[in-house]
């Protein structure tokens, strides 16, 4: 199964809509799906893995898909 | 059938749905995500009036809570294009079409590009054109902001609370941001103005995670080429609107081109905000839009439902 997490941030004002879009996706769609804060451990440990320097980012099966709120239509590709 | 569909939550959005709503009008917003508009990724804005200094996603929320207040209905979908049939407005969305009698596009812009080598590239890699959403990763690094308006200004006003230098490159000699701001960054004593200064390329390093590390570009009056380390390119150089949904007269910017009601090439369609041309994308000339086309908006429907009222009494 497709596994995507969001890295997200509280001063990120854009990470709401993107929280909001992936949780829609989920309902329509069946993968895999968490988000991690990027101020967390968990969060800095995947910072320095994927060298994120922004958000929202969204890794797809280890690979930083989308950086961002993603287009339906791409993050749905994305995942095929 | 909807008396108005209004497509775009942003400030001129939420504007015409409340104006809408007060006319009497059966209307829904269409926006693409749950918190939208430009001015939401702002830190401060200071050109409001009534509001001193607010934060972007505050004065945002005011909007929403407003809105939502009065009742303006919403739903979250994406928009693929918006035509007319007749006298019908046919907006098709990723969960279906929707139809009404007349539209209000308020689907404001993006950031713009630069168009150089490793823009594309870099981006997430220290390439950013919101400096409130990625300045943070930037603690005590050097950063470049690239532009000359009021946007680019203020970011580097914003970045210079979080990094150690801040170069704000510029192509001409003078800024096209308001004075205050200007007075401000000159004061401010981590921000470096780089005149004159033509970005040519932004470059990245090597190895499996590339990232940001210098950028070149061409002194304009002495034809000198300079190489800046920087951590981090934010890129403010103006915006470029989301108009590609629907087919009417634009300027070559991409811009809707409206008339004095804010009514497109297309009878029924008006455009509001950051996507028409006009002379300032500002939040206050959005919401002066949103009021201006929901009524122009509201004057259309009343006649074709006068029209038809008529039509259906038969000849007198």
């Amino acid at each position: 199964m497709v596994k995507v997490t969001l890295i997200h941030a509280s001063w990120c004002t854009v990470c709401p809509s993107a929280r909001r879009f992936w949780k829609d996706l989920k309902s329509e769609y069946d993968f895999e799906y968490e988000e991690v804060d990027v101020e967390t451990l968990q969060g800095q440990v995947l910072k320095d893995k994927y060298g994120i320097v922004g958000v929202p980012t969204t890794i797809i099966d280890g690979k930083v898909a989308f950086t961002g709120l993603p287009k339906k239509a791409d993050a749905i590709a994305s995942m095929i | 059938m909807y008396d108005l569909i209004i497509i775009g939550g942003g400030p001129a959005g939420l504007t015409a749905g409340i104006f809408a709503v007060r006319s009497g009008l059966e209307s829904l917003i269409l926006e693409r995500s749950e918190i939208s508009g430009q001015i939401a990724l702002a830190d401060i804005v200071e050109n409001y009036p009534g509001f001193p200094s607010i934060s972007g996603l505050e004065l945002m929320d005011k909007y929403k809570n407003h809105a939502q207040e009065a009742g303006v209905q919403t739903k979250i979908t994406e928009v693929v294009s918006v035509h007319s049939e007749g006298a019908k407005k046919i907006v098709s969305t990723d969960i279906g079409d929707f139809e009404s009698r007349a539209v209000i596009i308020a689907t404001g812009a993006n950031p713009k590009n630069i168009n150089v080598p490793g823009e594309k590239e870099l981006i997430s890699r220290g390439v950013s054109y919101c400096a409130i959403c990625d300045g943070p990763f930037f603690r005590n690094k050097t950063v470049v902001v690239i532009g000359g308006g009021n946007s680019a200004i203020t970011e580097a006003l914003f970045l210079s609370k979080i990094a150690r230098k801040v170069y704000l490159v510029h192509r001409r000699d003078k800024f096209r941001a308001t004075k205050i701001l200007q007075d401000r960054a000159s004061v401010t004593p981590n921000i470096k103005f780089i005149m004159n200064a033509f970005v040519m390329e932004i470059v990245g390093s090597g190895g499996e995670i590339r990232k940001v590390v210098k950028i070149i570009y061409k002194d304009l009056k002495s034809g000198e080429i300079h190489e800046l380390a920087t951590d981090c390119v934010f890129i403010s150089v103006g915006i470029h609107p989301n108009t590609e949904i629907l087919n009417v007269e634009k300027n070559d910017g991409g811009f809707i081109l409206t008339n004095n009601s804010l009514e497109t090439s297309d009878k029924g369609i008006y455009a509001a905000g950051d996507c028409r041309e006009t002379l300032i994308w500002q939040v206050v000339a959005a919401v002066r839009d949103g009021a201006l086309a929901a009524t122009a908006a509201n004057e259309y429907i009343e006649s074709l439902k006068n029209r038809l009222h008529e039509k259906s009494l038969g000849p007198s």
